[in-house]
């Protein structure tokens, strides 16, 4: 399993959630709400990446974008492996 | 051994698609899905499980008047630089609602909501839909927009578009049994569950985490 990095940016609507942004292939940022207990050390489980090209990766998030996206392509460098506990 | 891509193993798959109560016992008692705070045995019915409501609400604010001119806020879902999220903190205000007088909810207003309970689907390969009660139905209560589903891998309170579609004032109260959540087993595994076609691909990263 492998996890995107994420920047908290703000607090969600409802107390238990926050706005993280995701950093994108093309350097843009996509903000979504997530449960704070999804976050672990600045990340989100994402599964595994569902398309790879040319040193990027196309992954689902776990919730909807703001722009109401739930797939984006992002660099290596913003995925972390996920180590079995 | 099975055909498992047989039309007949397909179909026999794809009959088993709603959990019945007994199921969702055994997927909660197995932490395959995690409810908490765990539903008490009146929450149940045969092919789903009540959740409650959560005090916090986000209630629409009125546009503002300027010279006895109501404003209109008009909104630009597929504008470029559009968020949804952040339009609807501009929008709304939250409140939380007092257990004693409850809200009372007038008719043709929407509100939002979320369920008191967080639900994790990550650990299973299931799929969730929430839907209102008959019950509030009938009094013109609707929990959801056109937006049931809940999808596998999902981690969070479920968030409610609560509208009075009635003649009368609803009162509504956090902890009251809201909506009702429907479980279904998926057929297959979603692309992003599926590790094989990136085995050995992904260079193992300089930090790794641990698994919760």
């Amino acid at each position: 399993m492998y996890r995107v990095k994420v920047r908290t940016v703000g607090d969600g609507q409802h107390p238990s959630e926050t706005v993280v942004a995701v950093t994108t292939a093309d350097g843009k940022q996509e903000e979504l709400i997530v449960d704070k207990r999804s976050l672990e050390g600045g990340s989100l489980r994402i599964g595994y990446p569902l398309r790879s090209k040319a040193g990027e990766f196309l992954i689902e998030l776990p919730r909807e974008t703001m722009r109401g996206s739930w797939r984006i392509w992002v660099r290596r460098n913003q995925l972390e492996q996920e180590r079995a506990a | 051994m099975a055909d498992m891509g047989s039309q007949e193993s397909i179909r026999a798959r794809a009959c088993r698609v709603i959990l019945t109560d007994r199921e969702i016992k055994i997927y909660i008692k197995r932490k395959l899905i995690i409810v908490d705070p765990e539903p008490e045995d009146i929450a149940y019915q045969s092919t789903a499980v009540d959740l409650r409501l959560d005090p916090t609400i986000s209630v629409f604010t009125k546009p503002p008047t300027v010279s006895g001119v109501q404003q209109i806020t008009r909104i630009d879902p597929a504008h470029p630089d559009f968020k949804a999220d952040e339009a609807i903190r501009v929008l709304t205000k939250n409140e939380n609602i007092n257990s004693n007088d409850g809200y009372p909810l007038d008719p043709d207003i929407l509100i939002l909501g979320w369920t008191k309970e967080f639900l994790d689907l990550r650990q299973s390969r299931l799929a969730a839909r929430v839907e209102g009660k008959s019950s509030l139905a009938r009094l013109g209560l609707s929990i959801h927009l056109t937006a049931p589903t809940i999808h596998a891998g999902f981690q969070g309170r479920i968030r409610l578009e609560i509208i009075n579609h009635g003649h009368h004032p609803i009162i509504i109260r956090p902890d009251m049994r809201i909506c009702q959540l429907i479980f279904e087993t998926t057929l297959g595994t979603p692309d992003k569950d599926y590790e094989g076609q990136f085995v050995g691909q992904l260079p193992e990263p300089p930090a790794a985490t641990s698994a919760p």
